[in-house]
């Protein structure tokens, strides 16, 4: 083992590759649209040319009024790497672009000329991704909202992911529907305008020709999860939140607080239930546990009794000492849950590049790097500064 | 310049595929033209994968794959494979026909090949496989089919223009590689879970996220590194290896790092801000409903303050300002809430559930939600693809299938082989077929002998 990862990691060594993606030109024009800014981010990463029409208000958009290199903190993550230019340039850029990102709504650029319509009459060679958030493919919605600007919060409130999150038992609005705390949505959206556009670019290396890609920040996420569709369609009526055990499975794959801090718990299949049972000391709720879960939907508040009862178990025990149990018996997967700040310090992610540092004119800052570990072709990780 | 693009846009008269189109008015139903008749062939017809993976993180690259048109041979140990088939949901209830819902899901448009990779025939036939293979998608703990001959270092011997990709919670290398992991791992060591939550002083909860995105994100992510792959290829006529770290992936959209390093503070968790918009977050409406807001920038802000009282005076102090919007919310219904937000050009939405989602015409209107007959399993109602494609047919075509009930068609597609040379290698043990478990069965009623694409007669479609 130690000698496949010492041959994985000089096979992994990022310099002196080229990248995927390397002559492929790509123009963005995203407004405040962050989907359409991390799709142009994510190809970049692969190793595309991106121009970006910059955007005064979405290089405002930061947090706590924090602004590094003059910009926000979403756009100095997602400008990195990219060459601004301005609404003068875009004629003379667009006859060598391979690829174009909208995000300024339907209609918006052909409004100005420039829409995908007049375009493909133009240069049909072009790959023309459309992101917003209800599609530029004509239905009473598209048209209604055409005007609406994008954002993350609505685009998960939408795609009933909301629904699924916080502790439905706290006070008043504590109690409401959360938020994932990263931009989830448009993560998701920015992924799918990514593998579109590939996806056209890659045929059009066959056929010549390019294509029209639309991407709706409102269903992005409930169409590659498969449980809003799914539960809507087998129960006939959204899911109960739970804040701890999880909703679909109804076991103990949940975050827990163990005696010093918070611990994830990874049970899926039936053996790693019973094993985690075993490691705290409770091998009879394992069958308590199946017969409450097979009751569920009846009587739900059995198995709330339970989960308390476990709870309560696991508040006793150290997560040091959870761990140790799961790794000598070898299963469930447990793990500590980090906070940011451990997070950042771990070795690990800055070997992987996932997190890297970066020196901007005397400060030290981190940030994301990249998640795409490519033998051949290695993501970029670019320097903001 | 602008206004001219825009008086003149106004005017423009567009002549495309012999049609005349005018601007903006026509604006929907010139892009309604380009989707029209879906008849061209899927961006990644004849590209073929081999999927050696469970659970949720390997599949569902392959299921993307798939649904862009390439041929994905989904292999599994006979009889169980797969074992996230079996995993009981919704107490039981989960189920349509005998399979799991999101398993039917996840694992559409798959071809399914029940063999035996650990025997030496098993094998063989795996390498063959390979052979004729573009790209190899795995998820099993880092190094497990280094064990079996399988991994990526024995392979590009095998087929140097292999794209392998592992799929793990801390990826191929590094101090943490060798811990196992699930997407509640990669969450909880991703850091994630500290941004989700409450952290104002009297509630101090932090949340694991549901619905598993620590698996269906960084496994869509991974889909367009393949596809960056196979463009490289082209020019190097060489595979390689892609090393999917699902933490790391979730770490890319954690702007919360930068926040930190610049001010020496954490980010508390959100709870249901947005806390990169002026104004946001999840209010009840005076009919009951929950709607989520968020103002973006200034000039949202701005517009909404106009008619929500106290709010202008608020803006820049999170909470006075959630209380001036809540106050105004509570005394409307959801409908109005949208209809005047949409007039000023605010982003607000309802805060759908399940069932909201199933029942929403405008995803039946978009193909978000649609509609099948499934050969199989019949009538079934499906997600739609991840991305709206003009011209081509993205849809689910057929969803998934028991362990080895392609068996027939997948070795005679891909190698040649008879019936009969299946039915032997089945005696001797080398390929095999479901076990009927509830999660792993044909639908009720079915019978072998009348099914053509079983027997390995005709394909699918």
């Amino acid at each position: 083992m130690m000698e496949r990862e010492a041959t994985l990691k000089e096979l992994f060594r990022p310099e002196d590759k080229p990248a995927a993606l390397e002559g492929v030109k790509v123009l963005e024009i995203c407004g405040v649209n962050f989907g359409c800014m991390i799709a142009g981010s994510l190809l970049q990463e692969l190793g595309a040319e991106v121009y970006t029409l910059f955007d005064e208000e979405a290089a405002k958009i930061t947090a706590e009024g924090v602004y590094i290199e003059g910009v926000g903190i979403p756009y100095f993550v997602e400008g990195r790497g990219k060459r601004r230019v301005t609404w003068g340039e875009v004629s003379s850029i667009l006859p060598t672009v391979d690829i174009l990102i909208d995000g300024l709504g339907p209609g918006k650029l052909a409004e100005r000329g420039v829409g995908y319509p007049q375009l493909a009459e133009k240069y049909p060679a072009l790959i023309y991704v459309a992101v917003s958030p209800f599609g530029h493919f004509p239905t009473q919605k598209s048209r209604e909202y055409a005007n609406m600007p994008d954002s993350d919060l609505t685009g998960q409130a939408y795609n009933g992911y909301m629904a699924m999150l916080g502790n439905p038992n706290l006070p008043e609005p504590y109690s409401y529907p959360l938020r994932a705390g990263i931009w989830l949505s448009w993560a998701f959206t920015g992924a799918a305008a990514t593998l579109g556009a590939l996806a056209a670019y890659w045929q059009r290396l066959k056929t010549g020709k390019g294509r029209f890609v639309d991407v709706a920040t409102n269903d992005v996420l409930s169409v590659v999860h498969p449980y809003q569709v799914g539960a809507g369609f087998i129960l006939g009526r959204g899911r109960r939140r739970s804040p701890t055990i999880d909703a679909n499975l109804h076991v103990t794959y949940t975050t827990a607080k163990a005696k010093d801090r918070f611990v994830a718990i990874a049970t899926v299949i039936w053996p790693e239930i019973e094993a985690f049972f075993e490691i705290i000391g409770r091998p009879d709720l394992a069958e308590r546990w199946r017969e409450a879960m097979a009751k569920v939907e009846e009587r739900p508040e059995e198995l709330h009794r339970l989960e308390k009862e476990v709870f309560n178990i696991v508040a006793q025990i150290p997560s040091d000492e959870l761990i140790r149990r799961s790794r000598e018996k070898g299963r469930p997967p447990i793990a500590v849950v980090k906070t940011l700040e451990e997070v950042a310090a771990q070795e690990h992610w800055h070997m992987r590049r996932a997190i890297m540092q970066v020196d901007c004119r005397g400060k030290r800052l981190l940030m994301p790097g990249t998640p795409y570990v490519l033998s051949e072709t290695p993501g970029r990780a670019n320097q903001p500064c | 310049m602008n206004w001219v693009h825009t008086l003149l846009a106004k005017f423009t008269r567009i002549i495309f595929k012999n049609h005349l189109f005018l601007y903006p008015m026509n604006y929907f139903d010139v892009i309604g033209t380009f989707f029209k008749n879906p008849v061209d062939s899927r961006p990644l017809e004849g590209v073929r994968v081999i999927e050696f993976a469970h659970y949720i993180l390997g599949p569902n690259i392959p299921r993307l794959l798939a649904q862009l048109g390439a041929e994905v041979v989904k292999v599994e140990p006979p009889p169980r494979g797969d074992r996230w088939k079996y995993a009981s949901m919704w107490g039981g209830r989960g189920f349509f026909k005998g399979m799991r819902i999101d398993y039917l899901y996840l694992n559409s448009n798959k071809y399914f090949l029940g063999l035996d990779f650990r025997s030496e025939k098993g094998r063989e036939l795996m390498l063959e496989l390979v052979k004729r293979a573009d790209i190899f998608v795995e998820n099993m703990e880092p190094g497990t089919l280094d064990r079996y001959g399988l991994g990526y270092l024995q392979l590009r011997e095998v087929n140097p223009r292999l794209i392998y990709v592992s799929a793990s919670g801390y990826g191929q290398f590094g101090p943490l590689h060798r811990l196992p992991s699930y997407d509640i791992i990669g969450q909880a060591e991703s850091g994630i879970m500290d941004t989700t939550g409450w952290e104002e002083g009297e509630v101090n909860e932090l949340y694991r996220l549901p619905d598993y995105p620590g698996d269906w994100l960084p496994s869509t992510m991974a889909v367009s590194a393949v596809i960056a792959a196979l463009i490289h290829r082209v020019k190097s006529g060489r595979g390689q290896y892609i090393d999917l770290s699902q933490a790391a992936s979730l770490q890319r959209f954690m702007y919360h790092f930068v926040y930190m390093s610049a001010t020496g503070r954490r980010m508390g968790r959100s709870g249901f801000f947005d806390p990169f918009a002026v104004v946001s977050g999840v209010f009840k409406t005076a009919d009951g409903k929950f709607v989520a807001v968020a103002a973006m920038t200034e000039r949202q802000a701005k517009a909404l303050a106009e008619v929500v009282p106290g709010l202008a005076e608020a803006v820049g102090d999170k909470w006075r300002s959630y209380k001036a919007l809540a106050e105004w919310v509570a005394k409307k219904t959801l409908g109005d809430v949208l209809d005047v937000c949409k007039k000023l050009g605010v982003p607000a939405q309802p805060v759908m559930n399940d069932f909201d989602v199933v029942s929403d015409p405008w995803r039946w209107e978009r193909g978000s939600v649609v509609k099948i007959v499934d050969r199989l399993y019949g009538e079934i109602v499906v997600p739609g693809p991840v991305v709206k494609m003009a011209g081509v047919d993205l849809g689910v075509k057929w969803v998934a299938r028991p362990v080895g009930y392609h068996n027939k068609l997948v070795l005679k597609k891909w190698l040649g082989y008879g019936a009969e040379e299946v039915d032997e290698l089945v005696k001797k043990g080398v390929l095999g077929y479901w076990d009927g478990q509830i999660g792993n069965t044909p639908p009720p009623g079915w019978r072998a002998e009348d099914d053509p694409v079983y027997l390995g007669e005709r394909d699918e479609v």
